[in-house]
């Protein structure tokens, strides 16, 4: 059984402009002390995540909503495990299956088949396990040559196609993907939601932030809404969409 | 279901057993070989996949600079140039292995951001992928070291084997060096320069291309050096000079030492990279 459980999660970046990211400057600033130095250790920081308190349960579907920057990423990152957050606790039961950034992929240089070696290996898989999926990995992308090609000779399709054929490959029991799978071609978008309610109908958890209503509306449930690092709406999907609230949606004032 | 994957980050328990978290993390690290491997040899491949010569290119213009330096320095020195010229050759192919692994070391973690970003893994997997990748290197110059050994009749024997857990050592300062200064770089940017600055400067100060007794009384200098230990105890026994007791004894307590600092850093610093990135 797949879980995801947060309790009282915040995180906070600090903020490192050009001049105090410099070890001079910090040096400079310590050796003189007095206003200068405290004025340097009072960084700037942006509250990220506050005090987020969510329990998502094996077989929901959860969308991610808020404006941009509202946090949605970050919660995502926290929820894989890149993010620690400063405080509070994470605590996610399953296997999980990452997909961000995907206009990246892991190694621009290295080739498309490269690159499903790689990202398999971080889910997880072994070597062995990955040459006996990839024939069909490469099938589901449709690539074919181009996946000899370093993938930064890709569009932002392209290496949609690649990153979310292979994260939906390892049978993952919690998928967390971020908006970017909305650069797939129409075509490819209808295959990959096929793939998705595929996945969902084995009952993981999938978490998905988007700006899309019409992809969110097929595949998600329930919703969360970020404002500025808050969660101040939990609920059915349609109820936290619409502005109207409901009294089944659970309002946070913060 | 068999035995879940699980993933619990909790703020308060973190404080409770940092050392112990910190050694159980990098553990997990080493444990992902296959990932480690296969991303080290991607490197060494892509960095040079578009050159004709390929990785042979570190060791051709390294060859070049040696055969040139062997000849003028050996005239210099007022040494034989079959003496002077294997000492040089093996000196200068660990010293660029030395180099590599500081200069790469600080760019640990600014070179994956990429992966650090998308991926959960234990960050010490990219101080791992940098040591490995220069020892792939370092195989295709060890091709430079044989030829001279072999051009000046230099026969090592049975004790030419001691150099093996010298090169493990320095391995292990490799990894110490990366963690460290890796995560040193990924907070101050300047770590980059800094380093590439004090590694142009160490190698006129290191018996690389002159040996310590040449300093004379001035010793010291090379004994308070621990490079030149961590040199010493691979290039002796390659040339046949013996096991150096001494020198394997202070490489010992370097890395010893190196590790436990890095130790410090990985436990008070990992989980903040994927902030500073």
């Amino acid at each position: 059984m797949s879980s995801i459980r947060l309790d009282g999660v915040s995180l906070q970046f600090p903020l490192y402009g050009g001049s105090a990211r410099s070890l001079r400057n910090r040096l400079v600033s310590s050796a003189t002390g007095g206003r200068i130095g405290s004025d340097a250790r009072s960084r700037v920081c942006v509250e990220a995540l506050r005090n987020i308190d969510v329990a998502i349960a094996h077989g929901e579907r959860v969308a991610l909503i808020g404006h941009n920057g509202a946090g949605k990423t970050t919660l995502l990152r926290v929820l894989a495990g890149i993010y620690v957050p400063q405080t509070g606790r994470v605590v996610v039961s399953g296997k999980i299956a990452p997909l961000f950034d995907i206009g990246l992929g892991m190694d621009g240089e290295a080739s498309g088949y490269d690159n499903i070696r790689l990202r398999g290996l971080y889910l997880g898989l072994s070597r062995r396990q990955i040459e006996s999926r990839i024939d069909e990995i490469a099938d589901f992308t449709e690539l074919g040559g181009f996946l000899d090609m370093p993938i930064r000779t890709y569009s932002a399709g392209m290496q949609t196609r690649l990153s979310f054929a292979i994260c939906t490959s390892v049978d993952p029991d919690v998928l967390l993907l971020d908006e970017g799978i909305l650069a797939g071609d129409a075509a490819f978008m209808e295959r990959a939601q096929a793939r998705l309610t595929a996945f969902v109908a084995r009952a993981g958890i999938l978490v998905l932030a988007s700006h899309s209503d019409n992809l969110l509306a097929s595949l998600c449930t329930r919703a969360l809404r970020l404002e500025h690092g808050r969660l101040v709406a939990d609920g059915p999907l349609h109820e936290v969409l619409s502005p109207v609230p409901s009294p089944s949606t659970r309002r946070i004032s913060a | 279901m068999s035995n879940p994957a699980m993933l619990v980050h909790d703020a308060r328990l973190r404080r409770r057993h940092p050392w112990r978290d910190a050694v159980g993390d990098f553990a997990r690290g080493i444990q992902l070989a296959e990932l480690w491997l296969t991303m080290g040899w991607y490197d060494v491949r892509q960095r040079y996949s578009r050159s004709v010569f390929g990785p042979f290119w570190v060791t051709i213009s390294l060859a070049v600079f040696v055969a040139g330096l062997g000849v003028t320095y050996a005239a210099l020195f007022r040494v034989p140039v079959d003496a002077y010229l294997p000492y040089v050759t093996i000196g200068m192919v660990q010293w660029s292995l030395i180099t590599a692994l500081l200069n790469e070391g600080s760019a640990t973690f600014t070179a994956a951001t990429a992966a650090i970003k998308q991926m959960p893994a234990p960050v010490g997997i990219h101080a791992l992928r940098v040591v490995w990748r220069n020892l792939i290197i370092l195989a295709h110059n060890a091709v430079i070291v044989l030829v001279v050994l072999v051009a000046c009749g230099v026969k090592p024997g049975w004790t030419g084997l001691a150099a093996l857990p010298g090169l493990v050592l320095l391995l292990l300062n490799g990894v110490g060096w990366s963690v460290t200064l890796g995560l040193v770089g990924a907070r101050f940017r300047d770590m980059m320069p800094l380093v590439a600055n004090a590694t142009q400067m160490l190698l006129f100060v290191t018996p690389v291309l002159w040996r310590a007794e040449d300093l004379g009384e001035r010793r010291v200098l090379a004994e308070f050096n621990p490079l030149f230990h961590l040199i010493e105890i691979v290039r002796a026994p390659l040339l046949g000079t013996g096991f150096p007791v001494g020198s394997f004894a202070a490489a010992l307590v370097v890395t010893a030492l190196n590790l436990a600092l890095a130790l410090v850093f990985y436990t008070r610093l990992r989980w903040r990279v994927a902030y500073w990135l």
